[in-house]
């Protein structure tokens, strides 16, 4: 009995001495830029889409006189309130508060995201993208939308490093050109998705809809119609099919927790991935929240013939 | 000398083996980062945050804020038990004699910026902030007006479990001098918005 004890002693200091190791080898060791690449594109085409999708609304939602205009903005960021944080939302639509300059911050965003999704200009490229979506988000932080936040999260990671050029990507070649840059920017997207994925689960089981098996049913009455979403139709709230959606749309973020971050398990956490956006899509209509997730949690996906996790 | 400069250049080019002061620096910025990252991820749409997480929220603030990181108020959980996150209509009359609301807006009918601007008029409204419930119909109301759509009279109303539609907040629109515009609620005629703004000349003083 005292030698188990004393073995499984011994056991728990030589992994608690490997963490250090560990630690450095998941942020610290080289990898290859064909990787962050891959990833770089599938934000960058989201983020140019998201981009397009603001064009339709921010100038006439976000300028002076739009439908939210500067003084609701600056109320409900709470300007002049202490400990708001309002001195810190840095958005240029507040002094610049004209339809045309909103729809060039829009315009200047989606061309920025084209440059970083084909890798031309380097980090200035991520970076002017994420400086428009975060312009738009600070103006009016009460309409941003989940994809928002994970997308600017993604831009900012890119600038650690984007990567090689768009047409210098292909899964299978691995030409030498390893950084821990590479590998740091990666890294981050990955954990900053697990984080969200943690999130997301703890936002949703705080309300009770989620419990009861009811949110499906609720998001059904909320959204209707090819802009609203809902593509399903009203569902009702007691139906075995409302309560499975509501479950399934829980139980994939979980499996995406468990599956995601093993290499050997991540194409399955992926697939999880891939069926919740399609559920996002039907029952919530937020087509870019789910383009989102995807292109977030490909980081995951290791590149072909390379341990990714 | 040439080992550390050797570093910093491997450092800056991301190759190589960093040395372990530069990746002691850089976990800690890690920590910090996904630290405070998980502080406001989880302190998200949570009333029943503990103190210490507030007052850490706030001391992070310029760097959770400026950098884009402060999720507060993103509808994450998709829908809410909240009474107000729901559905709600934007109805108005054009004409003071006018006693039938003409339908302006769906919320389950229209996009999502919609459905997030009539959540925060839903939360206005339990939360009893006149001014702010004020603002947000005035801005409608003069961006409306630039559209060509005149409204006498503006209410939000919602329909409750027994499919009854109520009234949540409903205000008389007084045009000042012909171009100005203010709301008066009709639950507290003694109050108006707090400030006014130019609506169009065109529409003004009808």
């Amino acid at each position: 009995m005292e030698k188990m004890r004393v073995e499984l002693l011994s056991d728990w200091f030589t992994s608690a001495k490997s963490i250090p190791s560990h630690w450095d080898r998941f942020w610290f060791t080289p990898a290859s830029t064909a990787w962050i690449a891959r990833v770089r594109v599938a934000v960058a085409i989201v983020a140019a889409i998201q981009f397009l999708v603001d064009g339709f609304w921010v100038p006439s939602w976000l300028a002076g006189d739009g439908w939210f205009d500067l003084e609701t903005g600056r109320y409900f960021i709470g300007e002049g309130i202490s400990e708001t944080g309002s001195a810190y939302r840095w958005s240029l639509l507040f002094p610049f508060p004209s339809p045309w300059f909103a729809l060039m911050v829009v315009v200047l965003g989606w061309i920025a995201s084209i440059a970083t999704m084909l890798g031309i200009g380097s980090r200035i490229s991520p970076l002017l993208a994420w400086a428009c979506l975060i312009t738009i988000h600070h103006r009016a932080p009460w309409l941003t939308t989940p994809a928002e936040m994970l997308l600017a999260a993604g831009l900012i990671y890119l600038v650690i490093d984007p990567g090689r050029l768009a047409w210098d990507w292909q899964p299978n070649r691995h030409d030498g050109q390893e950084r821990i840059l590479a590998n740091l920017a990666v890294r981050c997207i990955q954990v900053h998705s697990l984080v969200w994925l943690c999130f997301s689960i703890a936002s949703m089981l705080q309300q009770q809809v989620w419990w009861n098996g009811s949110a499906v049913a609720m998001m059904s009455r909320q959204r209707d119609g090819f802009w609203g979403g809902g593509y399903w139709g009203v569902i009702e709230g007691t139906s075995w099919f409302g309560q499975g959606a509501t479950v399934a749309i829980l139980a994939l973020q979980f499996v995406g927790l468990l599956m995601l971050p093993r290499a050997s398990t991540a194409a399955l956490g992926y697939l999880a991935m891939v069926i919740l956006s399609g559920l996002l899509v039907v029952f919530d209509g937020d087509w870019m929240y789910a383009l989102a997730i995807l292109a977030m949690t490909s980081a995951w996906l290791p590149l072909a013939g390379k341990a990714g996790a | 000398m040439n080992r550390q400069n050797s570093d910093l250049r491997n450092a800056a080019a991301g190759t190589g083996r960093w040395s372990l002061p530069i990746r002691l620096i850089v976990s800690i910025a890690i920590l910090f980062h996904f630290g405070a990252l998980a502080l406001t991820y989880f302190s998200n749409n949570s009333l029943r945050r503990p103190v210490f997480a507030d007052r850490l929220l706030i001391q992070l603030q310029p760097y959770l804020i400026t950098f884009g990181w402060y999720s507060e108020l993103a509808p994450v959980a998709l829908v809410t038990d909240d009474p107000y996150d729901r559905s709600m209509k934007i109805e108005y009359t054009s004409a003071a004699a006018d006693t039938q609301w003409t339908e302006w807006l769906d919320s389950a009918r229209a996009d999502a910026r919609w459905r997030r601007m009539v959540v925060l008029a839903g939360a206005l409204v339990a939360n009893e902030d006149t001014d702010g419930m004020g603002l947000l119909a005035h801005a409608i109301v003069a961006r409306a007006a630039k559209n060509g759509i005149a409204m006498d009279r503006i209410r939000f109303a919602s329909t409750d479990d027994s499919g009854v539609e109520q009234s949540v907040y409903e205000a008389k629109i007084i045009r000042l001098d012909g171009i100005e515009v203010t709301l008066v609620p009709s639950i507290e005629p003694t109050r108006t918005v707090p400030v006014v703004s130019a609506a169009s000349p065109s529409v003004g003083g009808e």
